[in-house]
C-alpha cells in the first residue's frame, strides 16, 4: 500500500472471484461453441462421405455406358462354398481411375479365389490390401487402418487358406434388394446381387426412386470389402453381405450387440452420422435417409413379396421393380 | 483503499457469482440437451410362453400408422426393453402390431457362431399376428402371456 502510494500508481489486481467469473464465462462460451465446431467438422466429413457415394454412382454409370449394364453385385462363376468372389467394387475399379489395380488383380481373367490359388498370387494379395479412399467414409475412421474389420476378414475362404490377406475396407455396399438370399439362384429385387448386371431399362420404378449404394459403418456393423465377398453360399454376415445389403435389417439397426443382432446389422445399411445414413440412387443423386423412415418388411421365401403394398417406404426404395413407386424423402 | 482491493469480502458481491454459476449450468444443459423425444415412449415387459419365461425371442413393435419399428430381444428371464434406434429406447407413441418369434436362421460367422433356432411361438403371434399394443408417452409396460408352444409340433419346419 505504502509502496504503491510512493510510486504514485495504484497497483490494481484481479481478485480471485473476478478471475473465477472470467473463467466461468470463457468456459460457458467454449462449452457453447465446442458442439457447434464438432458438428461442423462432422458435416464436412459427411459431405466428403456423400461425395464418395457420388463417385461410385458415376462409376456405375460409366460401367453401364461401356458394358450396357450396371456391374454385378458380386460375380457368381465359382459355385464352390467359401470361394471368394469379386464384388461390384472390384468391377468398378477401371471407372474409379484404378485401372492399374484392376489389371494387377486380373479381375476379368479369373475369379478371386482362382487368382489367389494361381501361381501369380502375390500381386493379387498385395492388391487386395490396397486402401482406396473412395471406398472410405471419413466419419468412420475405425481402428482398422482402412482394411476390413477383424471380424469380417476372409478367413475360411479357400483362397485365404492358401494365402492369408486382409481385404481393404469399404464403407459402401450395394443394394441387393428385398430378400435375404445368399446365392445367385435366387434373384433379388434390387440393383446389385449375384450376376445381376441390371440394365437401366429394368429399373421400372425409376432411377431416381431406386437406391443403388448405401453406407455401412465399421464400429457397429463392421463395414464391408470393396474386393467382394468371402462365400457365395454363406448364410452369415461374412457370406455375401460384405459387398451388398438387404432391406430387412432396419436402417441404423438398434444397439443390440452386432453378433447377437437378430436382424443382422452387418447385413443391412448403417452409418455413424446422427439419425440416418446416405444413399446414392440409381440416377446418381446422393440423399440422406433418416433412420425413422417408414420401415415394414413383408417377409417370405418365395413369391413376389417385394410387391406387397404393405411394404414400407424404405423397402420400396430398395426394390427396382416393385411397382410401388415412392419419391425419395 | 482496502475496500476496493477486496471486493469479494463484501457479501453483496457473492450473489452475482452464484447467479453466474447457475446461468452457466443452465446454458450447458441447454446446449447439450437432455430431453427425450416426445413421439417415442419407453416400452418394456415380460414374455412368457405357456407360463414359462421365453428367452431369446425377438419382439417387434410395428406402428400401424407407418413409421419405423422397434425391436428387442428377451433376456434369460423373458424381459424385453424396446429399442427404437441406436440412441433412442422405446417405440413410437400410438398403436402397434406386435410380433414375437424365436425363429433365427443363425449366423455361422458370429463369434461364437450363433446356431439356428426353430420357431417355438405359434404363428398367430408372428407370421399372422393378432397381437397389438398401444404405446403412450413416458413409460409403458406390456406383458405378453403366449400359449401353445410349437416346439414339439410335427411338420413345423424352420423357414429358410
Amino acid at each position: 500500500m505504502a509502496r504503491s502510494a510512493t510510486a504514485g500508481v495504484l497497483r490494481r489486481g484481479f481478485t480471485l472471484v473476478e478471475l473465477l467469473v472470467v473463467i466461468a464465462i470463457i468456459g460457458t462460451l467454449v462449452g457453447l461453441l465446442l458442439p457447434a465446431v464438432q458438428a461442423a467438422r462432422e458435416a464436412a466429413r459427411r459431405s466428403q462421405c456423400g461425395n464418395n457415394l457420388k463417385q461410385l454412382a458415376l462409376a456405375a454409370h460409366t460401367h453401364e455406358s461401356a458394358q450396357r449394364s450396371l456391374p454385378s453385385g458380386w460375380v457368381y462363376t465359382d459355385t464352390r462354398t467359401n470361394a471368394e468372389s469379386w464384388g461390384w467394387g472390384a468391377l468398378l475399379l477401371p471407372a474409379l481411375e484404378q485401372a492399374p489395380l484392376h489389371a494387377q488383380l486380373r479381375v476379368t481373367q479369373g475369379n478371386l479365389a482362382a487368382n489367389l490359388l494361381s501361381s501369380q498370387w502375390q500381386p493379387v494379395t498385395t492388391g487386395l490390401q490396397t486402401v482406396i479412399g473412395t471406398f472410405l467414409c471419413p466419419s468412420d475412421v475405425g481402428a482398422d487402418g482402412g482394411l476390413i474389420h477383424n471380424d469380417r476378414r476372409f478367413n475360411g475362404g479357400i483362397g485365404f487358406a492358401a494365402r492369408a490377406y486382409t481385404p481393404g475396407k469399404s464403407n459402401y455396399i450395394g443394394v441387393a434388394g428385398h430378400y435375404v438370399v445368399t446365392d445367385a439362384d435366387r434373384a433379388n429385387s434390387g440393383l446389385l446381387y449375384g450376376n445381376s448386371r441390371i440394365r437401366i431399362a429394368q429399373i421400372s420404378d425409376g432411377t431416381s426412386k431406386t437406391l443403388m449404394f448405401g453406407e455401412r459403418d465399421t464400429r457397429n456393423c463392421r463395414g464391408g470389402a470393396w474386393a467382394g465377398i468371402r462365400n457365395p453360399q454363406g448364410t452369415g454376415s461374412r457370406g455375401i453381405w460384405t459387398a451388398v445389403g438387404h432391406a430387412r435389417a432396419k436402417l441404423n439397426e438398434s444397439a443390440l450387440p452386432w453378433d447377437n443382432d437378430p436382424l443382422g446389422c452387418g447385413q443391412g445399411f448403417s452409418s455413424l452420422h446422427q439419425g440416418g445414413a446416405q444413399f446414392a440412387s440409381a440416377d446418381g443423386a446422393v440423399r440422406f435417409i433418416t433412420d425413422d423412415i417408414d420401415h415394414r418388411h413383408i417377409a417370405g421365401i418365395t413369391g413376389q413379396n417385394h410387391t406387397d403394398p404393405r411394404n414400407g417406404i424404405y423397402q420400396r426404395l430398395l426394390s427396382r421393380d416393385d411397382g410401388l413407386v415412392v419419391d425419395l424423402p | 483503499m482496502p475496500s476496493r482491493l477486496l471486493p469479494a469480502a463484501s457479501p453483496q458481491h457473492r450473489h452475482p457469482v452464484i447467479g453466474a454459476v447457475v446461468i452457466v449450468a443452465c446454458l450447458v444443459a441447454a446446449a447439450t440437451g437432455c430431453g427425450g423425444r416426445s413421439d417415442v415412449g419407453r416400452v418394456s415387459g415380460m414374455v412368457t410362453l405357456d407360463g414359462t419365461p421365453l428367452a431369446g425371442a425377438r419382439v417387434t413393435f410395428q406402428p400401424t400408422t407407418g413409421g419405423a419399428p422397434s425391436h428387442a430381444l428377451t433376456d434369460a428371464t423373458g424381459r424385453y426393453d424396446l429399442q427404437y434406434s441406436r440412441s433412442v429406447a422405446g417405440a413410437r407413441v400410438g398403436d402397434h402390431e406386435v410380433t414375437i418369434s424365436t425363429l433365427d436362421k443363425g449366423n455361422p460367422d458370429a463369434d461364437p457362431p450363433r446356431p439356428p433356432r426353430p420357431e417355438q411361438v405359434p404363428d398367430h403371434y408372428n407370421r399372422r399376428t393378432t397381437l397389438t399394443a398401444s404405446v403412450r408417452p413416458g413409460a409403458t409396460t406390456v406383458d405378453f402371456q403366449l400359449t401353445g408352444s410349437t416346439a414339439r409340433r410335427a411338420g413345423d419346419h424352420v423357414r429358410r
